[in-house]
């Protein structure tokens, strides 16, 4: 999980087009694709807006230059949060509905209903595209410089310097963890060493574990007081200057939230289908 | 009126035995103060109470002559800045620019000021290239660099540096040397700072304070300092190598002066071997 900060980082600090555009730009295409796909009402038509976005979004990850794997990678890190809530749709009835027909009958009176799967892979196709766009978003833009698109676009100063710690202090922790489990290594201690008693091992886990939380809680004092130093009080912000957006990046601005907010409507009103 | 003045200053950490006792403390302007100890003898937390972070449990501290309030705590913090011991509890911002920003922001400065003043406080500590990188990806010098920026950007009147060489090479020492001088000598600050490290004191202090359980045990000048070896000794300290070989060397019979700091020894060494041969 922590080395998983470290390559979220290495991709984000990679050169492309869609690395160097600005991140209120990326963030803006990012929450608009997710309203759009989301607002797509619960029907069959989901697919086919769904596979112009992936498209869009492939198209996009070309531009990044960042190696499918590192999609892939990602994605599937995510699957055991949402793909158990999508997997359990297909024993539910749901509201969208009125009648249900019995696809497979399973023991102890548990039967999978043909709508209930289509619900359930309707919702897979709004996961799969929401999830998508934040991966692009994240991976193509520094943890820093989302936090400062987001300010620019009116992420209230509070939230903003409160966000900006957290970042800070993930990746001091990140460092502490790994220093940590390298002093673990360094005295042949492994979690997973079956050769050591069972409850040993678990009493040195909770050793390192209340170790970090020690630690966290000393660092937190300690940083307060730094704060304090230099003034810290009710009125205190990040310092995010003025920045505007370049020509190129308004124009890919507009062209995307346009071709955004066309492809579902068109697809609405046509009929259009792909599957 | 000295800058920092504290008179019979006592501190004791709730349900603790007392960290400071009768601590009298002067700051005269532009001045460069070393505070030296062993671990544990009270540098930081005297520190602490140099902008109001600790309040005194008896004894009173006086910034311009004046005690520290709720009211004037804000303009003592931008008179005393203060850089801690380790870095990372002193850059809590994504960037570089911001961390060093934070400070003149909470001021209320206008942002053309606040970029001016962070620009040439990453100047002064010669890291104006590094404005925009992220602190995890800096080494250990560089975040402390960052670190005294970020206090040199409010435009304090007294910078205090608790064990400013902790962790740094030495020519991150010796950058370290160069840098307080040129506060003092240039900028007219006052500096202070705790350490370890006997031989960056003769490099940079005109005042030394030598603290032990709490206490002062000792002050004076470099040269009243270090001619009590025995004394620095049993606070678990000693004197820089470079007069205790020259005491050696008088003790010796070699007819040398006494110094300091290098440039002084190597002159005394010289003179004392142009004047044998």
């Amino acid at each position: 999980m922590i080395e998983d900060l470290f390559f979220i980082e290495k991709q984000a600090y990679r050169e492309s087009l869609m690395h160097r555009l600005d991140a209120r730009v990326k963030i803006i295409l990012a929450f608009a694709v997710i309203i759009a796909i989301v607002a797509v009402p619960y029907s069959i038509m989901v697919y086919t807006v769904g596979a112009t976005f992936f498209l869009f979004f492939l198209i996009l990850w070309a531009v990044s230059k960042l190696p499918l794997s590192v999609y892939g990678k990602r994605l599937v890190a995510i699957v055991p949060i949402w793909g158990i809530i999508i997997l359990f749709q297909i024993f539910f009835k749901n509201k969208y509905y009125t009648d249900y027909h019995v696809l497979y009958t399973l023991p102890l009176g548990i039967s999978i209903y043909t709508e209930s799967v289509e619900f359930a892979s309707i919702l897979a196709v709004k996961f799969l595209i929401s999830i998508s766009f934040i991966i692009l978003l994240s991976s193509t833009t520094k943890m820093q410089d989302l936090l400062q698109g987001a300010s620019r676009l009116g992420l209230p100063a509070e939230i903003a310097l409160a966000l900006g710690m957290m970042i800070r202090y993930l990746f001091v922790f990140g460092y502490i963890f790994r220093k940590v489990n390298e002093t673990l290594k360094t005295k042949c201690f492994d979690a997973f060493d079956r050769h050591l008693p069972y409850r040993y091992r678990l009493r040195q886990l909770g050793y390192t574990i209340g170790t970090m939380f020690i630690r966290s809680y000393e660092q937190g004092e300690r940083v307060y007081t730094s704060m304090l130093c230099r003034g810290y009080g009710r009125e205190s912000h990040l310092f995010i200057t003025k920045k505007p957006l370049r020509g190129f990046e308004w124009a890919f601005l507009i062209i995307s939230l346009t071709f955004i907010i066309a492809v579902p409507v068109t697809i609405w009103l046509t009929a259009l289908r792909f599957f | 009126m000295h800058l920092i003045e504290t008179r019979d200053l006592c501190y004791s950490y709730p349900h603790s035995v007392r960290a400071l006792e009768g601590i009298n403390f002067i700051a005269p302007r532009n001045a460069r103060i070393a505070v030296i100890g062993s671990n544990g003898a009270g540098k930081s937390t005297l520190f602490k109470h140099f902008n109001g972070i600790f309040k005194p449990t008896s004894g009173s501290i006086l910034i311009r002559g004046e005690p520290i309030t709720k009211v004037n705590i804000r303009e003592v913090r931008k008179f005393v800045g203060i850089v801690f011991q380790n870095a990372d509890d002193q850059i809590f911002s994504p960037t570089v620019e911001q961390d060093v920003a934070f400070g003149p922001t909470n001021l209320g400065l206008d942002e053309e000021t606040i970029h001016h003043r962070v620009h040439e406080a990453l100047k002064i500590v010669g890291i104006e290239d590094l404005a925009g990188r992220v602190p995890h990806h800096l080494s250990g010098g560089e975040k402390k660099r960052v670190a005294i920026a970020g206090v040199i950007a409010m435009e304090p009147e007294v910078l205090v540096l608790d064990e400013p060489t902790a962790g740094l090479d030495p020519q991150g020492v010796h950058d370290l040397i160069g840098f307080i001088n040129s506060l003092s000598k240039q900028y007219g600050m006052t500096v202070i700072f705790s350490t370890h490290d006997v031989s960056l004191v003769a490099e940079v202090a005109d005042y030394i304070y030598v603290m032990n359980k709490g206490r002062f045990v000792a002050e004076g000048t470099v040269e009243q300092i270090f001619m009590q070896p025995d004394m620095l000794k049993s606070m678990r300290l000693d004197v820089p190598v470079l007069p205790k070989l020259l005491r050696s060397l008088q003790k010796q019979g070699v007819p040398v002066s006494m110094a300091y700091t290098y440039e002084d020894a190597e002159n005394a060494l010289v003179q004392a071997y142009k004047g044998k041969s």
